[in-house]
């Protein structure tokens, strides 16, 4: 197939139209011809000068008579990471990966050597998770980088990684990494199921892959857990979970992921078990806060007055008199004009962030009051609200609350808090129904799995929890020299 | 895994289903029969209930594998287990009317007087159909997860009303000796214990941990029972025997004592999801029972669907009001029930006799 | 998804189609009391206090101008005909569950209660909470319109003054609807009722100017218990023998007992850690009555020698003389002027012993109690004498 090498150059100046960016330079050495092929932005013209070039000039002046030309090349040359490849397409892939092609004339294999450029940033500290002590160290965009960061961790030979490409166009590639003998094989199989049955032209970042395998596209609910922390990673896997990693995606996904896993911070493996169970029962409170406070108050203030204790119920007939709207659409202005604000301080470059905090706070808050067109209550509320959906790493989730809320709220308004009952019953429903990768998404909790339960809400100390999650894994004593 | 559930889910579907079944028509019933007694003759239903548990035990215990219209299919054959499953799922499904009908009513009377019963019935109704749709294994988590969130606000109820009981209420002590309450054990059971068997029509081999099964029943068939002593002991204490006797739903009226720390009260309606969610998953599964009556082997998803829409029709059209509820479930429903127990003693004698001649061949 | 958006399809259809039992804030009139009278004609005359809901103008130092509460009057054949016609006078319907007060007039008490106990059950918009009072020779308009000082809103300022006194002085009781349904649905018990009375120039006293001196035109005053046979009431006590059937209904927390001394002079024992015990004996036809309590000495202006040990239980025995005394007065008066058992008596004999009770019911017939005698112990500790140890005399 690449026996002939000016033909397979004409080829690749053909199909990319002659592009300036890949270089052929042409040697010919003991009368044959050699070419020499890189992508310039992506490969480091010094490793290729220093390594590649000096060698095969190197070879060029020896004198050896019996090994045939490509043996030589290959044993001789000083680049590390030598790839021998046959066919045209691979051809193609190594040079759009960085690497540098060496064609020899008649031979039927070609060589890809490692010479890519460092077009990466360095790691830093993560931007989303931010914890107050722990590692500091964040994923970037680099494949191998990422990888190193969850293999300094975890030294095995079981840390088993299957690799793939996925992408018509940006062949990115994914790894799925999982700790053998800890893991459950069905789960990485389903995985790998999931993952080998897409197709779809480019993969730019891991939430696309996400979308991609997650099952539940009905829910509104995470089933995968994204991480830029590779100690979470590390840890996951270390509990049983399976971890993809994509290439140019600072974003590591964790699969499976329950709803008690949004729950959990890496710190809460550091912090003392009493202290961390206070932490969780917060985060459980304002989950329930976040779903459910707008909606309760609408019912309590247009269905079930009883339920207010007089002194309050007068004063909010104070407050309320004279505001236009009903209630349940003076709550939706606020959450509608909060999600606004929030979205506005993702996107807005940070000088001008303030300027938007004192907008928000001035002109929604104290100003509307004032104009009547909302109560001071409903501020409140729609505060509480806000701050309550904010302790949670994962974007999703907050995301998937403003809907349940939402809809909390039109049943409050449309039966009172019996409403509120019906679409928490709805609620519950879908949740019970939710499966994250074969794994009820309510999982300690429905179906109960007591001895999971001591790292639920609650906490037990480190100390205590000897045991994996059964779901997870068969193995499922922690300490090693037992289980084996 | 797929399609199996473990013995806890099993339990928390049979606690709900023993204690809904009572909430809202049972406080009535047994103070109409059993007077300020009605309280003991939940202890004693509980001694005489113990055959009906047996009995129960002993059917589930018969090919394990089948839930109850192939079970009746087995034991007598195609054609008598069609008429026999087609019984039991009639009583079933008239009890699904029974709790709708509570359901909407209560909702109605208490909270919002000005909502027409269908706007209710409509919304349980499809969220009924809805849970139904999605299989056995999501109905027992839900009732799980219900079922936790009904312990902790009844624990907090019964918190909050402990200080305005009055042992004083409870008094006289069996005036009229034990007759009384052993009439009224009668309405316990036919109203309370007698719903387990819609259990049947989850086989006992569809639990992961079967072996645990007996116990999980046994278990559960006392807190229900447990549940239901409290409920009826903590109103009578809290309104004595001549308000509770007035009220429809005086387990509802006491709610309104509930005071934490003095200064959380007026908490009956959070309180009252019990209700709510107990009925709810009683009328879910009730519907599941007679969805599973109809097509056992496979699913059909316009089953449940059609069912409740039935069940919302009759229970809205062809009870006209509360008083003649209140009088069917005094004077009709008992023997209902006493009729759909009697098709379980006949099946219980079958299976029996079909057991003997197999160990004498 | 398919079916979450047939679910919020169907609830937007709900929702446009319009929400039955939908009540804004700003469309109900938060009704605190409610104060029931009967015309010359036999029709019931309400009075509805309804509570000010509306935002003070912009300025907050204005805010004082505002009336706390409106008060509404209207009549009809039922109650709730006349209670729903107040939508004549009012913009808004009422809104009756947080009611916290029902006032009766002594007109109405006089003729009757039972439809009107009837009615505030029936109707699930009631909390079954509130106080019931009876309004003693005045109309309970003329109570519900006094602007009150210190608790700017009438009724909160009735329902606080009789739960202060039932909690420091015992004179009323906190009589909620709910207990006096209880009380009237038993047939072995009777209606007791705290009372209240409008004192002053009623013309002045509706005015937003009566709190504004030191001495009001108008004020309400706290009444004893107003006693009932079967739906009708019979009487008042007075203010002693209040006190004393809050003695024997064991409802006293802390109270004031006043005596005479032996010689001249009187003294004052403030009462604390009450309890009391009935106990009745069906066979020889006797009710016991035996009052624990603990007491400290408030006030004496009596020749005493406070050093001397004797002298305290010298007090005692005055102390537990007066109060045995007391409810042995109250007993009888009752017993012989008004012939009904609001002490709950025939109750307790009752839950003693059920056969025997009818037994004896079936005998004596209305005169049961009349054949029973009482024996009232009263057995009364003085723990402390306050900051001095003896009399000041020069």
């Amino acid at each position: 197939m690449l026996e002939n090498v000016e033909q397979i150059v004409q080829k690749i100046k053909e199909e990319t139209n002659n592009l300036d960016d890949i270089i052929y330079r042409k040697k010919i050495i003991k009368k044959k011809k050699v070419y020499i092929i890189y992508n310039e932005p992506l490969t480091s013209s010094d490793k290729i000068s220093d390594f590649i070039v000096r060698s095969l000039n190197h070879i060029e002046q020896e004198k050896f008579s019996t090994k045939n030309l490509f043996e030589i090349v290959e044993n001789d040359i000083s680049n590390f990471k030598v790839k021998k490849i046959n066919t045209y397409q691979d051809v193609c892939l190594y040079l759009h990966k960085g690497f540098t092609i060496i064609l020899i004339d008649g031979e039927s294999e070609a060589l890809a050597l490692e010479t890519k450029a460092n077009i990466s940033r360095g790691i830093n500290a993560p931007d989303t998770e931010s914890t107050v002590r722990g590692a500091k160290d964040a994923f970037v965009e680099d494949y191998q980088i990422n990888l190193g960061l969850i293999k300094k961790r975890i030294k095995t030979n079981d840390l088993w990684i299957k690799s793939l490409n996925i992408g018509k166009y940006t062949a990115t590639q994914i790894g799925v990494l999982s700790i053998h003998g800890v893991v459950k094989e069905e789960l990485v199989n389903q995985v790998m199921k999931q993952l080998k049955q897409i197709d779809i032209y480019g993969i730019i970042d891991s939430g696309m892959i996400k979308n991609l395998i997650e099952k539940e596209t009905k829910s509104l609910f995470p089933t995968i857990i994204t991480t830029e922390r590779p100690d979470v990673v590390s840890k996951a896997l270390l509990e049983g979970k399976v971890a993809i990693v994509v290439d140019n995606s600072p974003y590591v996904l964790i699969i499976p992921g329950v709803l008690n896993d949004f729950f959990k911070t890496m710190e809460d493996m550091y912090g003392k078990g009493s202290n961390v169970t206070f932490t969780r029962i917060l985060k459980f409170l304002s989950f329930i806060i976040a779903l459910f406070t707008p909606a309760v108050y609408i019912a309590l203030i247009t269905y079930n007055q009883e339920m207010i204790p007089t002194d309050l119920l007068a004063n909010f007939a104070t407050q309320r008199d004279g505001v236009p709207f009903p209630a349940f659409f003076e709550g939706f202005i606020m959450i509608i004009s909060f999600e606004i604000l929030r979205e506005s301080d993702l996107r807005v470059p940070s000088f001008s962030g303030s300027a938007l905090s004192i907008v928000g706070a001035l002109i929604l808050g104290e100003a509307a009051v004032n104009a009547g067109i909302v109560s001071p209550i409903m501020i409140i509320i729609i505060a509480i609200t806000a701050i309550s959906s904010l302790p949670f790493t994962e974007y999703e989730l907050i995301n998937a609350l403003r809907w349940y809320r939402i809809l909390f709220m039109l049943g409050a308004a449309f039966l009172g808090i019996v409403g509120v009952f019906a679409v928490a019953i709805f609620f519950f429903i879908r949740m019970c129904t939710l499966e994250s990768f074969g794994k009820p998404y309510l999982m300690p909790f429905a179906p109960t799995i007591f001895s999971s339960l001591k790292n639920s809400i609650v906490k037990f100390p480190i100390k205590s929890l000897k045991k994996r999650q059964p779901y997870l894994s068969d193995n499922r004593i922690k300490e090693r020299s037992k289980s084996k | 895994m797929k399609g199996k559930i473990n013995c806890l889910q099993y339990s928390t579907i049979m606690i709900i289903i023993l204690v809904s079944s009572f909430m809202g028509i049972g406080v009535y019933s047994l103070v109409k029969a059993a007077g300020v007694d009605a309280y003991l003759s939940i202890l004693l239903a509980a001694i005489i209930g113990i055959p009906v548990l047996l009995l129960f035990l002993y059917i589930n215990s018969y090919e394990p594998d089948l839930s109850l219209p192939l079970k009746l299919e087995k034991l007598y054959g195609k054609k008598l287990g069609k008429v026999f499953t087609f019984f039991c799922s009639l009583f079933i499904f008239i009890f699904a009317n029974n709790y709708m009908f509570n359901l909407t009513n209560f909702i109605v009377s208490q909270f919002l007087p000005e909502t027409p019963l269908l706007v209710i019935g409509i919304v349980f109704a499809f969220l009924a159909a809805y849970a139904n749709l999605q299989g056995l294994e999501t109905l027992s988590r839900l009732s799980l997860i219900l079922l936790f969130i009904n312990i902790a606000l009844f624990g907090i109820g019964i918190f909050g009303l402990i200080p305005s009981f009055e042992f004083d209420n409870l008094k006289p002590f069996l005036e009229f000796g034990i007759a009384r309450p052993l009439k009224a054990t009668f309405y316990v059971n036919t109203l309370s214990i007698f719903t387990i068997f819609s259990l049947l029509i989850i086989p006992k081999n569809k639990m992961v941990d079967s072996k645990n099964f007996n116990r999980a029943v046994v278990i559960s068939y006392l807190i229900g029972l447990f549940f239901i002593f409290t409920f009826c002991i903590i109103t009578l204490g809290i309104l004595g025997i001549h308000l509770a006797s007035i009220y429809q739903y005086p387990e509802y009226i006491i709610l309104k004592h509930v005071n934490l720390f003095g200064f959380l009260d007026r908490i009956e309606n959070i309180i009252t999801a019990t209700w709510i969610f107990g009925l709810f998953i009683s009328i879910t599964f009730a519907i599941y029972y007679v969805s599973t009556c109809i097509a056992p082997k496979k699913e059909k998803k316009n089953i449940p669907i059609i069912l409740v829409t039935l069940a919302l029709l009759f229970s809205v059209h062809i009870i006209p009001n509360n008083t003649s509820f209140n009088s069917y479930i005094y004077y009709v429903a008992p023997f209902l029930k006493m009729i759909y127990f009697c098709i379980f003693i006949i099946i219980g004698i079958t299976i029996f006799i079909k057991k003997r001649k197999k160990n004498n061949n | 998804m398919k079916k979450l958006k047939l679910l919020i399809l169907t609830m937007g259809i709900f929702l446009i189609t319009g929400c039955y039992n939908y009540r804004e804030l700003t469309q109900i009139a938060l009704t605190s009391a409610i104060g029931i009278d009967k015309s010359e004609n036999g029709e019931y005359v309400v009075s509805i206090q309804v509570l000010n809901t509306q935002k003070q103008g912009g300025d907050s130092s204005s805010s004082g101008d505002m009336t706390k509460f409106i008060l509404y009057t209207s009549r009809g054949k039922t109650l709730q005909h006349a209670l729903r016609t107040t939508i004549f006078n009012s913009p808004r319907r009422l809104y009756l569950n947080h009611m916290s007060l029902l006032l009766i007039s002594e007109r109405v008490a006089k003729e009757g209660i039972e439809d009107l106990l009837d009615y505030f059950a029936r109707n699930a918009e009631f909390r079954k909470q509130f106080l019931v009072v009876v309004s003693r020779d005045s109309d309970p308009s003329d109570v519900m319109q006094v602007v009150t000082p210190l608790e700017a809103l009438n009724a909160q300022n009735i329902v606080d003054s009789i739960i202060a006194d039932a909690k420091y002085y015992g004179m009323t009781s906190k009589i909620t609807y709910e207990d006096m349904l209880k009380n009237y649905l038993n047939p072995r018990t009777n209606i007791i009722l705290p009372s209240v009375k409008y004192l002053g120039n009623a013309k002045k006293g509706e005015k937003e100017g009566n709190v504004k001196q030191s001495e009001p035109d108008a004020s309400i005053e706290i009444q004893p218990m107003a006693i009932f046979k079967d739906e009708k009431l019979v009487g008042y006590l007075t203010d002693e023998e209040s006190r004393g059937l809050s003695y024997i209904q064991n409802n006293i927390n802390n109270s004031i007992l006043t005596c005479n001394c032996n010689h001249d002079g009187v003294f004052t024992l403030e009462m604390v850690l009450n309890k009391t015990k009935l106990k009745a004996d069906l066979k020889h036809q006797k009710i016991q009555i035996h009052i624990n309590a603990k007491s400290n000495i408030k006030e004496i202006n009596c020749d005493l020698d406070l050093l001397d040990p004797n002298t305290i239980t010298e007090i005692e025995k005055m102390a537990n003389h007066h109060l045995e005394k007391m409810i042995q007065d109250l007993i009888e008066n009752i017993l012989n002027n008004y012939e009904t058992d609001i002490f709950g008596f025939e109750e307790l004999l009752y839950k003693t012993d059920p056969n025997t009770y009818h037994k004896l019911q079936k005998q004596y017939g209305e005169e049961l109690l009349e054949n029973f005698d009482f024996e009232v112990t009263a057995n009364i500790t003085v723990q402390a004498k306050g900051n001095i140890i003896k009399e000041i005399t020069r």
